[in-house]
């Protein structure tokens, strides 16, 4: 059976269905992602409400967002992650243990930051302020250096030691 | 990863993910984060916990559980000044060896002091007395602001259960535990008589159900006193979820089964 191109995502048909925000990347590409997804951006429900788009057909016709930080690449996987996400429950900021993800969900988010470097997705979900992600990749940086010395934390986090050898010596 | 570029806020969010021998080698990596896990506990750790010189073989066992319910193992007291420095709360005890003749039992029901779980606050809130607390006994310690707050403001003494066994004991044979109310009455001089069926789920999956009937004089000792019945039968030191809700009361277990199975007390409004 032929696929049906129509219903492909990013599809003329799908674009004039779906409310799209239209965003550009740091090197200039267009990117769009569905509202319930974008709007887990903290980042794009203030452009939203500091340029009084409150309505479907106001998101239609909006300029895409500059995410002048953000890199193409990144947010290829800031767009996956948060059509995974978009259904979840609004993420708790402070309380953020009260959080729960179903295992299928925890699965899927080990997964997908798994193969990846976590570098530039910690940058663009600070940047796009998209809490459940940047949660999330607190927790893949600090499982990093599970079981490390410190030497070997300083070298997986690049950081420089900057304490006076007395001080060192004080630690121990 | 260049962690050093990040900003600040974005350091506690990773810090917060880690256990206390994490803690403390960030702490040691450099001055940026030394500076953040000093702040760190002022935020989150407001809480100064000192140990006897006496109790010092059994500081090891100790376990503080993170706000996001994580148990971790306090290494040292050096440790502990570190992360809990800012003294507001002191006087740790461990319950049945340090305090001559109470029991976790005696110590809920026969002194009425509030021995508490997993989130204490609305207990706390609820049944704070006339004054102060003078003592409250938390097993399973879980400071987070708004808790630590109310404890200095209306706890005297902080009396901390350094409790090592749950997790190895639950996971032993307890895949889940539920627990609900079948039947209540009112009986004299204010007295009130629950029977409890209790539903332990076996890992193998059989049920086990079992009626416990508890009689208490009133609703504070009778969650404690069921408490006291799970720490007798299971080991168990958590407490119960109890609903008041039009006159009628409600108990609930609530059994996180993750990295540590319990059963948290909490007071539901």
């Amino acid at each position: 059976m032929a696929p049906n191109f129509e219903e492909a995502p990013g599809s003329s048909k799908r674009l004039k269905e779906e409310i799209l925000y239209r965003f550009h990347s740091k090197e200039g590409h267009e990117f769009t992602m569905e509202k319930a997804a974008a709007e887990l951006s903290g980042v794009v429900k203030q452009i939203s409400q500091d340029l009084g788009i409150d309505d479907d057909e106001s998101i239609r016709n909006m300029k895409p967002i500059p995410l002048i930080n953000v890199s193409s690449e990144a947010f290829h996987y800031v767009v996956k992650w948060c059509e995974q996400h978009k259904t979840m429950p609004p993420w708790e900021q402070d309380k953020w243990w009260l959080n729960e993800r179903d295992e299928e969900m925890k699965k899927w988010e080990n997964e997908f930051l798994g193969g990846l470097t976590s570098e530039q997705l910690f940058d663009a979900a600070n940047y796009m302020d998209i809490k459940c992600l940047l949660d999330k990749c607190a927790e893949t940086v600090a499982g990093m250096i599970k079981g490390k010395s410190v030497e070997e934390i300083r070298e997986i986090w690049e950081l420089e030691n900057d304490f006076t050898p007395e001080e060192e010596e004080a630690m121990k | 990863m260049d962690l050093s570029t990040f900003p600040a806020e974005i350091h506690d969010k990773i810090l917060r993910y880690l256990d206390i021998k994490q803690f403390m080698r960030v702490a040691c990596t450099c001055r940026t984060f030394w500076n953040r896990c000093e702040a760190l506990p002022k935020k989150y750790w407001n809480v100064k916990v000192e140990f006897p010189r006496s109790e010092g073989p059994q500081i090891n066992q100790a376990i503080i559980t993170q706000p996001y319910a994580r148990p971790m193992t306090i290494p040292s007291e050096r440790t502990i000044d570190f992360l809990l420095r800012d003294a507001t709360v002191l006087g740790v005890q461990t319950f049945e060896s340090h305090i001559p003749g109470l029991t976790s039992h005696k110590l809920a029901i026969g002194n009425g002091l509030p021995m508490i779980g997993l989130d204490p606050l609305p207990v706390l809130k609820e049944y704070k007395p006339t004054g102060k607390y003078e003592t409250v006994g938390i097993h399973h310690f879980n400071p987070y602001p708004e808790l630590v707050e109310f404890i200095n403001e209306n706890v005297a003494n902080l009396v901390f259960h350094p409790d090592v066994r749950l997790p190895e004991c639950l996971d032993l044979k307890v895949k889940t535990m539920q627990c609900k109310l079948s039947s209540q009455r009112r009986g004299a001089e204010q007295a009130v008589e629950f029977v409890v069926e209790l539903v332990t789920q076996w890992k193998d999956g059989a049920r086990e159900i079992e009626s416990i009937s508890v009689q208490c004089p009133e609703l504070l000792g009778f969650g404690l006193a069921f408490e006291g019945l799970l720490t007798r039968q299971y080991n168990a030191t958590r407490g119960i979820i109890i609903r008041v809700d039009n006159q009628k009361i409600v108990i609930d277990l609530d059994v996180m089964v993750n990295n540590e199975t319990w059963i948290c007390l909490r007071k539901i409004p």
